[in-house]
């Protein structure tokens, strides 16, 4: 059951309709639980027992902890709880990726376990050991009700691929009311469709040409391949920022923010400013649980590089049971490492960062080459496919198939022109001289609001999302316009979610 | 903070609110209704409806999914559409030869003049031996449509060859399975030819069609929900339910089609059949093709394969015969490329064969 699909939609409007009919905030939360245990249940019911394992095991080491006032314990119970919950990713994620390279090593004969890797497994793990971790930190208290703890971990809208909410942003909304208001959901529905849009108008249409360079790019000119590197590009941002925004609409609906993910990554001008852009959730769960945590961070300059590239190392592993992931990870950890010494080199010798247009247009094409050719081994079945890749991509085997694939290139202006409508939109939602950092769904909201002014009737601020409530002429001609857009040239083949895999 | 233009002036009484806001809901529609009105115009040149005849000689079908091509026929009560096209203005006196086959005749994503049959038709009235072409086609049928038509074609149109495209699905399990004319094949190789409507016809939904026919908004929609549905009806599983239950009949009898196919052919279409196998992909020799001409070389019928020019081509010149620019390289129908390419290959065997001379 993905969120583009007919019974989700069946399934959230039943839930939608239970939350406005229950009397009151408890029987809410015990709807949205059972709610979240049926969507989960639908893929594989018997793996809701692999997802009660680490509520379970997380809610009563998180009360031991909090328990305790003994550091030695504590940490024993943290580790106890962090050991278990990796065990549990480690044995469905990685066994046979362990397996597969000890039997290379010992060149015996490939065994190949039949486990079936639990859908959102690395997502929940990793929301789950965050509470506990911000527990024996003293930065949450321990949460005293276990199907509080169950809804928190199992809450639906982010189960599957996040984004990765922290507990301390979870609970105080659990306090909510939790009953769908008309504002809310007109927000959420604008949210649903922007995710939608990406997912079905861009994602699924850059899909049809980039799964086939993938699977043979041997038999294709490197423009093609060049272009079809491109079009992945596309499809795994728009795949999975849609996938956020379908989330964080359908969560908006039921009355919990949930927080933002992507902030248009492509405009970043350095590999550490593409992480603050991508993956935002990951990017500060890695930082904060993973990075801070190991040895010499806050030391010498050194050890700061060498962790940044152990973290991510861990990163690439953490998307995939493989070593072009692992590699994957290598590459950007090294890039961010490059940035960070590089930054703190200009700071030694007192420069400024340059201001001029073509050094900041020579950073973003760089970072975004850089992005585009890790994306290659991210994408690849294995390593002779990415070799292929690259070889036709930096012109050593130029013969091939020259295939012109016109979705793409009806796509790339439209993708360019909705970034610049955001920034210019995201500067005019903003209060003049607030200073507040612009934040994606600010920006995607009020590409279709603020951008328009002599539209708008009235904008009201809602949880930081400009929304456009009272749409005359204009507003419903163009949500109208949008809406048979993406029935008529949206992909129909049920392509899943690129993060699913994950 | 910014003071929003309705908190601005006297509060509105009641009436005045409500006129307001009815205002406002009349501005809405108007603005649905717009953006309704613009697809409806901008479809206008791609989307066509190509299922009811109008008192027009010809039929124009566009099409959208498949690159951007528009596509004529001349609606003579044959094939599913009528004759397609070829842009070329038919001789006098000049022999006729047919192409019988499923959508890749049909050919809606080639211009006419790109069509197999073009080809043909230009290259023999390039050498001396001029030809009239007449193609139709029945997308997503099977050999049994193409019996089933085989009098009615013969008897209208009296044609020097007849040559029937086919591919694997074909005469695969699709023979014995489609909504269309399905087959039964009896041990014996004997066939039955049964006729299945593929939705049933009621008064609404005649209405509904006629009616989506009208507007070409409607009628994108219409198609799109069909698309929808038919990959919904796929990935859920129902196909392979069906053939999953009739898996051990099913297989022995799907074995059986290709030579039954080869005999029914021969036998309804006469000396004037050429089979021409023309393959999804073209870049190995499959084992129903090997299948098939061992078959027609046994019954002594015509066979031509074009897989060979097919791999050759994509070899050579690094070209894709089938997929257009908006769709997967390599995937869907035969573009430009894969009919000029077989019909070059049919000419060649034709013109070899001395079939252009035959007598009507």
């Amino acid at each position: 059951m993905t969120f583009v699909s007919i019974s989700f939609v069946t399934f959230f409007i039943v839930v939608v309709l239970g939350l406005r009919l229950a009397p009151t905030r408890h029987l809410r939360q015990c709807l949205l639980l059972l709610a979240s245990l049926g969507f989960y249940a639908s893929w594989k019911p018997v793996y809701l027992l692999v997802l009660a394992t680490p509520v379970l095991i997380d809610y009563l080491c998180a009360i031991r902890i909090e328990r305790s006032a003994d550091a030695v314990v504590r940490k024993r119970w943290l580790k106890t709880c962090v050991t278990s919950n990796l065990l549990l990713l480690a044995y469905f994620k990685y066994t046979n990726f362990f397996l597969a390279n000890i039997d290379m090593l010992s060149g015996a004969a490939p065994k190949h376990l039949d486990i079936v890797l639990p859908l959102g497994i690395s997502f929940f793990t990793f929301k789950s050991l965050s509470y506990t971790i911000d527990v024996y930190r003293s930065e949450l208290p321990a949460c005293r009700s276990l199907w509080r703890y169950a809804l928190f971990v199992c809450y639906f809208p982010d189960l599957i691929a996040g984004p990765i909410v922290r507990a301390s942003v979870f609970f105080p909304q659990m306090d909510r009311s939790l009953r769908p208001s008309w504002r809310r959901t007109i927000v959420g529905c604008h949210m649903i469709l922007l995710g939608v849009t990406k997912k079905l108008l861009i994602a699924d249409q850059m899909a049809i040409f980039v799964d086939p360079v993938f699977a043979a790019p041997i038999s294709y000119s490197p423009l093609t391949v060049w272009s079809a590197v491109i079009a992945y590009s596309l499809q795994i941002y728009c795949d999975f920022s849609g996938y956020s925004d379908m989330a964080i609409g359908v969560s908006k609906i039921i009355g919990i923010d949930l927080p933002e993910n992507f902030n248009m990554p492509y405009l970043a001008v350095s590999t550490v400013d593409f992480w603050r852009r991508w993956h935002i959730s990951l990017s500060n769960w890695l930082r904060d649980y993973l990075y801070f945590s190991l040895p010499g961070t806050r030391g010498k300059a050194w050890h700061r590089y060498r962790n940044a590239g152990i973290t991510f190392l861990l990163s690439g592993l953490w998307h995939g049971a493989s070593w072009t992931f692992v590699c994957w990870g290598g590459l950007h950890g090294l890039a961010l490492a490059t940035s960070h010494w590089w930054s703190a080199r200009r700071a030694r010798t007192g420069r400024e960062p340059s201001k001029s247009i073509g050094v900041r247009f020579g950073c973003w094409l760089a970072t975004y080459v850089f992005v585009c050719i890790t994306w290659v081994l991210f994408r690849a079945q294995g390593f002779p496919a990415a070799l292929s890749m690259l070889r036709k991509m930096f012109g050593l085997a130029p013969d091939g198939i020259a295939w012109l694939y016109s979705p793409l290139l009806m796509v790339l202006p439209i993708v360019i022109v909705a970034h610049v409508i955001g920034i210019v939109a995201a500067r005019h939602a903003l209060p003049t001289g607030s200073g507040q950092k612009v934040h994606s769904p600010a920006w995607v909201a009020s590409f279709y609001a603020n951008a328009h002014a002599s539209f708008v009737v009235k904008s009201s601020r809602l949880s930081g999302v400009y929304v456009f409530t009272r749409p005359r002429f204009l507003g419903a001609f163009l949500i109208a316009s949008w809406v048979l857009a993406v029935l008529l040239f949206g992909a129909t083949g049920a392509n899943p979610f690129v993060y699913f895999q994950f | 903070m910014a003071v929003s233009p309705i908190s601005r002036g006297a509060p509105r009484t009641g009436p005045a609110r409500r006129a307001l806001r009815k205002k406002r809901r009349f501005r809405c529609v108007i603005g649905v209704v717009s953006a309704g009105l613009l697809f409806e115009l901008g479809l206008r040149p791609f989307v066509t409806d190509a299922y009811h005849p109008r008192p027009f000689p010809v039929r124009t079908v566009r099409n959208y999914y498949e690159g951007l091509a528009v596509a004529h026929f001349e609606p003579d009560g044959l094939g599913q559409l009528g004759d397609r096209l070829t842009g070329n203005q038919a001789l006098r006196g000049a022999p006729e030869g047919l192409i019988v086959g499923d959508s890749h005749v049909v050919a809606y994503s080639v211009r006419d003049q790109d069509t197999m049959g073009a080809v043909v038709e230009r290259l023999s009235r390039a050498s001396g031996q001029p030809l009239n072409i007449r193609q139709y086609g029945w997308p997503g049928a099977n050999a049994g449509t193409f019996l089933a038509a085989a009098d009615a074609l013969l008897q209208a149109r009296k044609p020097a060859w007849v040559a029937v495209v086919l591919n694997s699905y074909n005469i695969g399990v699709n023979a014995l399975t489609s909504h269309d004319w399905r087959m039964e094949v009896a041990s014996d190789y004997s066939i039955r030819l049964i006729h299945g409507k593929y939705l049933r016809q009621t008064a609404f939904r005649d209405r509904l069609v006629q009616w989506t026919g009208r507007s070409a908004l409607a009628l994108a929609l219409w198609r799109r929900v069909g698309v929808i549905w038919s990959r919904r009806t796929l990935e859920s599983g129902s196909a392979a339910t069906i053939l999953e239950q009739h898996d051990s009949r099913l297989a022995e009898e799907a074995a059986r089609v290709p030579r039954a196919t080869v005999l029914a052919l021969k036998k309804s279409y006469g000396v004037r059949l050429v089979i021409i196998y023309a393959p999804p992909v073209g870049v190995d020799v499959e084992p129903v093709e090997a299948e098939l001409r061992s078959l027609c070389a046994e019954e002594g019928v015509a066979f031509l394969s074009v897989q060979e020019a097919l791999a050759r081509d994509r070899n050579e010149h690094s070209r894709l015969s089938r997929g257009f620019h908006n769709t997967a390289p390599g995937v869907g129908h035969f573009n430009a490329i894969g009919h000029q390419i077989i019909g070059e290959e049919i000419w060649r065997y034709l013109r070899g064969r001395s079939l252009t001379s035959m007598p009507r």
